[in-house]
């Protein structure tokens, strides 16, 4: 917008707006204030602008006086309090919720195929010792010895299955035979991940218990169930939550 | 006030009561809602409180907040326009139906409602303009430093907004002219 006044040129509309909002420069403002005086039509003009201005002027103090009532502001400022404290509890417990459901999923899961692959041999002699046991429900006939760890070779459904795989050597004893095979073992995750939000405010308990049971299974076979629960601190958890990376 | 830090519970109330009148009326100037102003105006300061924003004067503050705001009630009214579309009139008229009833509270002057609806009808950019200037109460430099766009530019869209509006409203024959 380039400003050239003098006397008895008419200015422009733009620069009768930029006046009419009072951010003209002095010098260029008596230039208008000195021409409208003998100018019929830019006095006209201008008071058109400034109709418009004073007008949204009006509408915007009766808005300013309706808004500075403090009933009203001090009960939006209640309803945004309630707002703000409902999405910190969400927007958190959402969060946590569930990358801490997928996280300690996926640990769980390889805990339990190793505590599987270790501990099997174990239960099978425990058997032979007489030592009952009601976790297991089926006996392998072949005495199973894990050589590589499992690893986790597939989480297909995100926490619902992990399927792990290794190598491992099975014996049979009636064929009196050690044969080495890879095998993959599939952890079935317990879909019901207690729906406990720990950082609700109405959380009270120190500690809460997680139950998961996983079947194992081998070749299409459901082999042996393993069902544990595990108290969780609700400080760990916190402190468990804050290490976790941002989704 | 220096150095305002939004999870400060004295400084959000600080900020709150000098900020939301002004953040209110920019939404409402913009969606012509009520209750959405209300909505938008908390969301803009639940941000800030989320995003534990800190700035280092009120202004800076206001600034981003009313740009957060003003924001958030441009994509509101370009979402309840393609709802609109999409339902047809019913919700249509259910909005005037609600900003007509809230309006008789506290204007009744007629020319104001002609002009609030001559806003209504301008496009975005105009309209953003236009509304931080009457009801955000800025100059130009502060409206640029919000829009991110010159005075220069600030200045030219007012003054099409103003321009829109008076061919709008046609002529200025039912405009009220102070004495």
């Amino acid at each position: 917008m380039s400003i050239s006044l003098t006397k008895d040129k008419c200015p422009t509309e733009d620069i009768l707006c930029v006046y009419v909002d009072g951010e003209l420069p002095a010098k260029y403002k008596s230039y208008v204030d000195a021409h409208i005086e003998h100018c019929q039509l830019c006095k006209a003009r201008l008071s058109s602008l400034q109709s418009i201005k004073n007008t949204s002027s009006l509408d915007n103090e009766a808005l300013s006086g309706a808004l500075s009532n403090e009933t009203f502001l001090n009960g939006s400022f209640e309803r945004l309090q309630t707002k703000l404290h409902y999405e910190r509890n969400t927007k958190h417990s959402l969060y946590a919720k569930r990358s801490w459901a997928v996280f300690s999923a996926k640990v769980l899961a390889a805990a339990a195929v190793l505590a599987f692959a270790v501990a099997l041999p174990l239960v099978t002699l425990s058997k032979k010792a007489g030592v009952q046991s009601n976790t297991v429900t089926y006996t392998p006939r072949e005495q199973f010895n894990p050589i590589e760890r499992p690893r986790l070779i597939e989480n297909s459904q995100g926490a619902q299955n992990a399927a792990f795989g290794g190598v491992g050597s099975f014996s049979y004893p009636a064929a009196n035979a050690t044969r080495q095979r890879h095998f993959v073992l599939e952890a079935a995750m317990p879909d019901v991940i207690p729906d406990v939000d720990v950082f609700k405010p109405n959380f009270n308990k120190d500690s809460i218990n997680m139950d998961f049971s996983i079947d194992m299974w081998y070749n299409g076979r459901k082999i042996v169930r393993q069902s544990f629960g595990i108290p969780i601190k609700k400080e760990n958890a916190k402190n468990f939550i804050h290490k976790l990376p941002h989704p | 006030m220096e150095n305002l830090d939004c999870c400060s519970n004295v400084d959000f109330r600080v900020l709150y009561k000098s900020v939301y009148p002004t953040l209110f009326k920019i939404a409402y100037r913009i969606t012509c809602d009520e209750e959405a102003a209300e909505d938008l105006s908390h969301d803009s300061l639940i941000k800030a409180h989320e995003k534990r924003m800190k700035f280092p004067t009120l202004l800076d503050a206001k600034y981003w907040l009313i740009r957060v705001t003003k924001n958030n009630a441009l994509n509101y009214i370009k979402r309840k326009s393609r709802e609109r579309n999409a339902y047809g009139k019913v919700l249509y008229e259910n909005v005037r139906k609600r900003v007509q009833t809230s309006e008789t509270q506290y204007l009744q002057n007629e020319s104001i409602e002609t002009v609030r609806r001559a806003l209504d009808e301008l496009p975005p950019k105009l309209k953003e303009a236009i509304v931080l200037k009457e009801y955000g109460e800025l100059n130009y430099k502060e409206i640029g430093t919000i829009l991110g766009i010159s005075e220069g530019n600030v200045k030219v869209r007012i003054f099409r907004a103003r321009k829109e509006i008076a061919k709008l409203i046609g002529g200025g024959d039912n405009v009220y002219i102070p004495d």
